[in-house]
């Protein structure tokens, strides 16, 4: 009691208090749903597979052997098989997981910094919303996978190449998330109120606005998470993305398709590791929704 | 209904000068310059001269965009890079098959969303509903080449039930047909996902309605207040999301047909990005973009007509 006392007496020390709380009360709205814990479950397995790659690994997911060709499903050594230069199937899995992970974290950070810098100036300038909001829907123009093609032709194909077009294909998007909050959120009293006392346009975006548009900001990224990492390995399924002998599962697929009579399994255990990972991005963004503000459930 | 239909053309304009402009500046932003990519590797500096003044390189840049934007009036997307041939003249065949295979995946996904959203809705609950919604998040999750890949194993290798390759361009033919049938369900799979949830939540809301409890009261079959009744009003919701995922089914076409091998825009597209052939990467890209633009100008047209609710203004 005598605790809590001095430190209500403290601005900043209040301040974190009810940050500690709110961050406990979307933990407990995030547990109570089931979809959401299924997904978050799903990502740490993932995230721990990908961190302890070169412990777990039971082989060097390079490593050739060319006695032990195309392995099914349980044959001795190899639990998953092998492929086509007879390297173990599991191993290129687990090391898979790594790039799926960073690809999709890269490209998703790329697409954030300046679609939530295009949507803050497009939503709080006026004068700036017309010329942003157009040069964003010519992006918009470009259907589904197109743009991200399209960048992919002009810098060249290769993994580095498809994190930045899978991560410019997100700015339309995220602006456009971000200049829907900040609309609603620049007509608020505690915006009026920082105007009021003069502060900077600097200030108002960056301390009064942004920390606000949080919370859509995480949702949507999560969500986002999914698109990227799907669409990065389609790119690479396309042989635009990463290369061979790269393990990545997109890529991985793509190979495997070539041994599909023999040995299926090749190119579809790659897709399934792909469905788990954007299911478990796509449940923990539907449940962070959820929790951290039930009047996003249509963004 | 005319003027609306008017401001939106002219709203039209913009974004479509804009997608020409994004498209042109494409062979601006490679690395290095178009004529070196013609000219080859071992190129003499003369040749690749040659090649700048022949192409109009060398003119400022408003200048060869004007040029390149009076081609595409007059139907002319310029030559390729690697078989000299018309840039329109390669498109305009695969067009109709990427248009073709579009459609038909439409026609699949709105047939198999609506059909089992109504069921999940009407049957809240059941072991239907569960499968159903489990289905569909699989199908937004899965890529769309996984799915051609195990349909492919499936009906293709294992139970020899449908070819695997080999469209010959004619949907309205049986062989057509055939051929088109397991790319069309890759390609409306996910879509098919999203329709029948927005489906089914969209006529659960409806249902708790009260003129829903007033049919029913009647003594209205179950069938027909569902049919009949919700289902008119839950309508609007659908047709959006069918109207947004018509357009996404074209960029989808890109994957699909690369998995099929079936001579589409997106095959040509993938083709083309790999050999550097600027001039068909631009004419493919355009060509999409419109359509894609063109689509969702009926489609907001469509909601106008549909839905009374919505202003023209």
């Amino acid at each position: 009691m005598a605790e809590s006392i001095s430190a209500l007496k403290n601005g900043e020390v209040e301040i974190e208090y009810k940050k500690s709380s709110q961050i406990k009360e979307i933990w407990r709205r995030l547990k109570r749903n089931r979809t959401a814990v299924v997904g978050l479950f799903i990502i740490s397995f993932i995230a721990i597979i990908a961190l302890l790659a070169p412990v777990i690994s039971p082989y060097n997911p390079y490593e050739q052997n060319l006695n032990q060709r195309l392995l099914g499903i349980g044959a001795r050594g190899h639990i998953l098989g092998t492929d086509e230069y007879g390297r173990d199937l599991l191993s290129r899995l687990i090391y898979g997981a790594r790039l799926s992970l960073i690809v999709g974290f890269c490209s998703v950070a790329f697409g954030l910094v300046f679609g939530v810098l295009l949507g803050l100036l497009s939503g709080y300038y006026k004068r700036l919303d017309g010329i942003i909001m157009r040069i964003i829907d010519i992006l918009l123009a470009f259907p589904g996978v197109l743009l991200a093609l399209a960048i992919v032709s002009i810098l060249g194909t290769g993994i580095v190449n498809v994190i930045i077009a899978v991560g410019i294909w997100s700015i339309p998007t995220i602006a456009r998330v971000v200049r829907g909050t900040v609309l609603y959120i620049k007509e608020m009293d505690y915006v009026t109120a920082a105007k009021a006392l003069g502060e900077s346009d600097f200030m108002i975006l960056f301390r009064e606005i942004l920390p606000n548009c949080i919370s859509s900001i995480v949702v949507y990224s999560t969500m986002r998470l999914a698109t990227a990492i799907l669409s990065a390995a389609t790119l690479s399924f396309l042989g635009l993305g990463a290369q061979p002998p790269v393990a990545e599962w997109g890529a991985m697929a793509s190979t495997g398709r070539n041994f599909i009579f023999q040995a299926p399994h090749l190119t579809l255990l790659p897709g399934f590791a792909i469905i788990l990972i954007v299911y478990g991005f796509n449940s923990l963004g539907d449940g962070l929704r959820d929790a951290l503000d039930p009047n996003l459930k249509n963004v | 209904m005319v003027k609306y239909i008017f401001k939106r053309l002219i709203q039209l304009i913009p974004v479509l000068i804009g997608v020409s402009i994004a498209v042109f500046l494409m062979i601006y932003l490679i690395p290095g310059n178009a004529a070196e990519i013609i000219a080859g590797p071992t190129a003499t500096k003369e040749e690749i001269q040659n090649i700048t003044v022949k192409l109009g390189l060398d003119k400022p840049a408003y200048i060869q965009y004007l040029k390149y934007m009076s081609g595409v009036l007059k139907g002319d997307l310029g030559y390729s890079f690697q078989t000299g041939q018309a840039v329109s003249k390669a498109i305009a065949v695969r067009y109709v098959n990427t248009l073709s295979l579009a459609i038909f995946s439409a026609l699949i996904s709105i047939i198999l969303g609506v059909t089992t959203g109504i069921i999940a809705a009407a049957k809240r609950n059941s072991w239907f509903d569960r499968l159903c919604m489990g289905i569909s998040t699989f199908g937004i999750s899965a890529p769309s080449f996984w799915i051609g890949l195990l349909l492919i194993v499936v009906f293709g290798v294992k139970l020899k039930l449908l070819p695997i390759s080999g469209f010959n361009g004619k949907i309205w033919t049986a062989d057509g047909f055939i051929h088109l049938l397991m790319p069309a369900i890759t390609l409306g799979f996910g879509s098919s996902a999203m329709i029948s949830r927005m489906t089914r939540s969209s006529l659960l809301e409806i249902i708790h309605q009260d003129y829903i409890q007033t049919a029913r009261a009647k003594g209205v079959k179950e069938k027909i207040v569902i049919l009949k009744h919700a289902l008119k009003n839950a309508l609007i919701p659908i047709i959006t999301i069918v109207g947004i995922n018509f357009g996404g089914l074209l960029g989808g076409a890109v994957v699909v047909e690369s998995v099929f091998a079936i001579n589409g825009i997106g095959r040509l597209m993938v083709q083309a990005i790999s050999a550097r052939d600027f001039p068909m990467i631009q004419g493919s890209v355009l060509m999409v973009a419109f359509t894609f633009v063109i689509i969702n100008l009926i489609v907001d047209i469509l909601y106008a007509a549909i839905d009374p609710r919505i202003q023209y203004n």
